[in-house]
């Protein structure tokens, strides 16, 4: 059996795969823990949680410091303190631990991001100001950017600071989740499965995760490999070509700055079945729920009951005095079809919970033909349930100092360089997906993205190996989706 | 201000022996810097790929029978002299070593960018018409300037402070007046030419300076040899483009020189050679790697104080950890400068005849 749970902005959606396929929508309001409760989840059990982080990261205005140990090099970000790891991971200047209790104390800050250049070779450094960090605000509120494993300080530091600003929400959520099941994952803005464990050091890999989740569920239902889908949901409107079969990929950014977090492509129109209706237009906004779905202010979906559907509540549906429901529904679609044309798809595929009554006129009006498959609403959770653990292991391993690191963390030397460390960098990410509750069959191609090697010497003779290398299991359906 | 980068993985591979100086590590720890630093991503730096360089471009540089026997030993190995040996398959790397400086050319050519860095391996200055030797097979910044005046750019200053005396480039650019060759050299060192009276002969004389400094020179003594000589040189000469033979074997850490530059200097002296091109050929700059064997200690930094001071980047940050900093004190010597001063007096009034007085 597999569950996905997607919790939005407006709904916590719920898919059980088994024998058959069972739906929940849950309105927004009721926690966590009691939606768990009422519904028994049971086998693999996979959570979204994309929506609600977005939110904090654009929109909470935590105060969140970023102390950079940016060593010598381009003129750093953020509040810099000195100290140096070089590109061997060596120590070659001390901590300037004086001017770290400077920065928080006249920062005066909610959350402290910590980010250190080359930390994912030797993260001492930014272990020992994220300690200091933790004695001025709450363990939850400090994140480091060595767990976010790879070269490139500008791009941790905007990660980072993401994971200072979001840590305290995934973390209760977890809590949360594993009362009723101990052993479930996150669902990744990539599209894979990920133990709680992985996502706590690097919880940005949860942003953005909605494309991934209805380009999985889109290709489970359908099979479609080109087209557009549609996503209609209650604040926005996603639109994710898929192409070859898969959602095209970029890199996740977050207020303008790249991280260079592998992330499914979208394009968001910030309108769906909860905008409120000012005039013959929306605005991009939502103020609670649709009159329909008893909340005060006419929305979209209440100018689609006028036009003679029957969406929740309809009788308590109405548009404000001299709005024409039409007029509301046609400024929709045209918005929307404007944006379809610059793709210029071969086929939509609608998906949400409003797309059966928009998407066929959509359709007709951009001239393109449309499917809304069976389940369209559910889309999100489902492909979080069919989704399977994926991960990569980014391996750097020097020889001469006996060190290695995996995905930016510490591992113990395995005595291993060269070609030798690939076979143990793909044993070890077999037993940790394995750990992670991976089938056999999802464990069995792990690929080898990259791979160099070279000698360090040193007065004129060979001294050792350095050894760079990164191999995935990439995401995907699992085998065990029925 | 936009700069490119030339570089692909294939610059990673050339190796004559796993011990030799001239070695993967050089560009390797770099690398990992730039990555680090996020700096491909920046706005102002395009990454550009080379290409092998054309028979032609090559044959406008090097005699017909080196390449032939280049060729040759690059089946099964050959050896050019005590330094440099041929490893099987080298001629393709020198190729796009040279293509790489070529590539450089094309972007400032097209105006795509302000200026270029070629960080290629294998270096090439030591390379002459009829032969290479000193790490060099192929003369990339020879190559790329015959192939720069062939694209219209008639006037070339080369630009040359890698540690060793660019002799390769000097023979090429001899008896040519069209190329300005300006070397400062640590003396006495390898290959022990480039006195300051060799300059150049027949229509060329007046055309190649030679500016040998002594063991110890550090950021100061460049400063003013650019200040003192080279400026005004090249107000005089004007070019239509700046190439540099951009060794980094000058550095207080090197392990085959006795110099004293540092990272700060090294982005200091391409910030004024940046605005040297700026004032005379529309920023026109191209710079080529040479040397350069502190891999750990000096290049990861010497390289991105070059690429930021090219691209117009704040490198008041750059310079090296402090770990390092005691070598400097081992590696200066402050009466360099006063050397240095009296031999420019003495190559002022052998230039004047040619350029008057500067
Ligand atoms: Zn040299």
């Amino acid at each position: 059996m597999l569950t996905g749970i997607d919790i939005g902005g407006t709904n916590t959606d719920i898919a059980v795969l088994g024998e058959e396929f069972i739906a929940h929508k849950i309105p927004h309001g009721v926690s966590l823990s009691q939606i768990l409760k009422h519904h028994k989840v049971s086998g693999r059990v996979g959570v979204s949680t994309s929506q609600p982080l977005n939110m904090l990261v654009t929109g909470t205005g935590l105060r969140v410091l970023l102390i950079t140990i940016p060593g010598p090099g381009l003129a750093p970000q953020g509040v810099a303190v000195g100290g140096c790891i070089d590109h061997r991971g060596e120590l070659v200047e001390d901590l300037e631990m004086h001017q770290v209790h400077e920065a928080i104390s006249s920062g005066n800050p909610e959350a402290i991001a910590v980010c250190g250049k080359f930390s994912v070779r030797n993260p001492v450094l930014e272990d020992a100001v994220a300690e200091t960090a933790r004695k001025y605000v709450s363990p939850d509120r400090v994140a480091t950017s060595h767990p976010i494993g790879f070269l490139d300080f500008p791009a941790r530091c905007a990660m980072v600071k993401a994971n200072a600003s979001i840590l305290r929400t995934v973390l209760g959520i977890t809590q949360e989740v594993r009362q009723v099941s101990p052993g479930f994952l996150y669902f990744k803005g990539d599209g894979g499965l990920a133990q709680p464990t992985v996502i706590h050091g690097n919880p940005g890999l949860l942003l953005n995760s909605s494309p991934a989740a209805v380009a999985l569920g889109v290709r489970y239902l359908t099979g479609i490999s080109e087209g557009l889908i549609i996503d209609i949901g209650g604040t926005t409107t996603d639109l994710v070509p898929l192409s070859g079969g898969s959602p095209l990929m970029k890199t996740l950014i977050i207020e303008g700055r790249d991280t260079l977090v592998p992330s499914v492509a979208s394009t968001s129109l910030p309108y769906g079945g909860d905008s409120v209706i000012v005039g013959n237009s929306l605005i991009p906004k939502r103020q609670g729920n649709a009159r329909a779905f008893s909340g005060d202010l006419p929305t979209l979906t209440d100018a689609l009951n006028l036009a003679g559907h029957r969406i929740g509540d309809s009788a308590r549906s109405s548009v404000p005095a001299g709005t024409s429901a039409m007029q509301v529904i046609d400024w929709y679609v045209d918005t929307l079809v404007a944006m379809i044309q610059t793709i210029d798809p071969e086929m939509l595929i609608g998906t949400g919970f409003l797309s059966p009554f928009l998407i066929p006129r959509i359709a007709s009006r951009s001239g393109v033909p449309c499917i809304v498959p069976e389940h369209a609403s559910s889309a999100n959770a489902l492909g979080v349930a069919v989704s399977r653990v994926s991960l990569s292991l980014a391996v750097h391993a020097d020889s001469e100092k006996k060190r290695m690191t995996v995905n930016g963390q510490v591992y113990p030397y395995p005595g291993k360089a060269g070609p030798d460390l690939i076979e143990w960098a793909v044993d070890e990410t077999r037993a940790l997906a394995t750990a992670a509750g991976a089938s056999p069959a999802d464990v069995r191609d792990v690929e080898l993205v990259s791979f160099s090697t070279y000698d360090v010497v040193r007065g004129g003779v060979r001294h050792e190996r350095i050894t760079d290398l990164v191999v995935q299991i990439p995401p995907g359906i699992t085998s065990e989706a029925p | 201000m936009t700069t490119a980068i030339v570089f692909c993985e294939s610059y990673f591979l050339h190796e004559q022996a796993p011990t030799h100086p001239e070695r993967r590590e050089r560009l390797q720890y770099t690398w990992d810097q730039l990555l680090e630093e996020g700096l491909l991503r920046d706005p102002r730096i395009r990454l550009v790929h080379p290409y092998p360089a054309p028979p032609e471009a090559v044959g406008a540089v090097h005699e017909g029978s080196y390449l032939d026997f280049l060729e040759r030993a690059s089946l099964k190995g050959g050896v050019i002299d005590g330094d440099t040996n041929v490893p099987p398959g080298l001629l393709h790397r020198a190729l796009l070593a040279a293509g790489g400086a070529m590539a450089a050319a094309d972007e400032v050519l097209a105006g795509s960018v302000t200026n270029a860095f070629a960080m290629v391996r294998p270096p090439g200055h030591h390379a002459g018409i009829r032969g290479g030797g000193g790490f060099c097979y192929l003369n990339n910044v020879a190559i790329m300037t015959r192939y720069l005046q062939r694209k219209g750019m008639e006037r070339v200053l080369i630009l040359d402070w890698d540690a060793h005396h660019g002799n390769g480039t000097e023979e090429i650019f001899y008896q040519d007046p069209s190329v300005l060759f300006i070397s400062i050299h640590q003396s006495p060192l390898y290959p022990g030419t480039g006195h300051l009276s060799s300059m150049g002969t027949g229509a060329g004389k007046g055309y190649t300076v030679n500016l040998p400094v002594p063991p110890g020179s550090s950021d100061e003594v460049y400063y003013y040899l650019m200040e003192s000589v080279i400026v005004p040189l090249a107000h005089r000469f004007h070019p239509d483009v700046i190439a540099v033979s951009a060794g980094q074997d000058n550095h207080f850490t090197d392990p085959l020189t006795s110099l004293a530059l540092t990272a700060s200097g090294y982005a200091g002296l391409m910030a004024r050679a940046v605005a040297l091109a700026g004032d005379l050929c529309g920023g026109r700059l191209i710079a080529v790697l040479e040397g350069g064997y502190s891999v750990e200690a000096a290049l990861p930094y010497t390289n991105l104080g070059m690429i930021a001071a090219m691209a117009g980047m704040d490198f008041s940050g750059i310079r090296e950890p402090a770990a390092y900093l005691w070598m400097y004190e081992e590696a200066s010597d402050p009466g360099a400068l006063q050397e240095v001063r009296q031999k420019v007096a003495v190559l002022k009034e052998q230039l004047h005849s040619k350029w008057g007085a500067f």
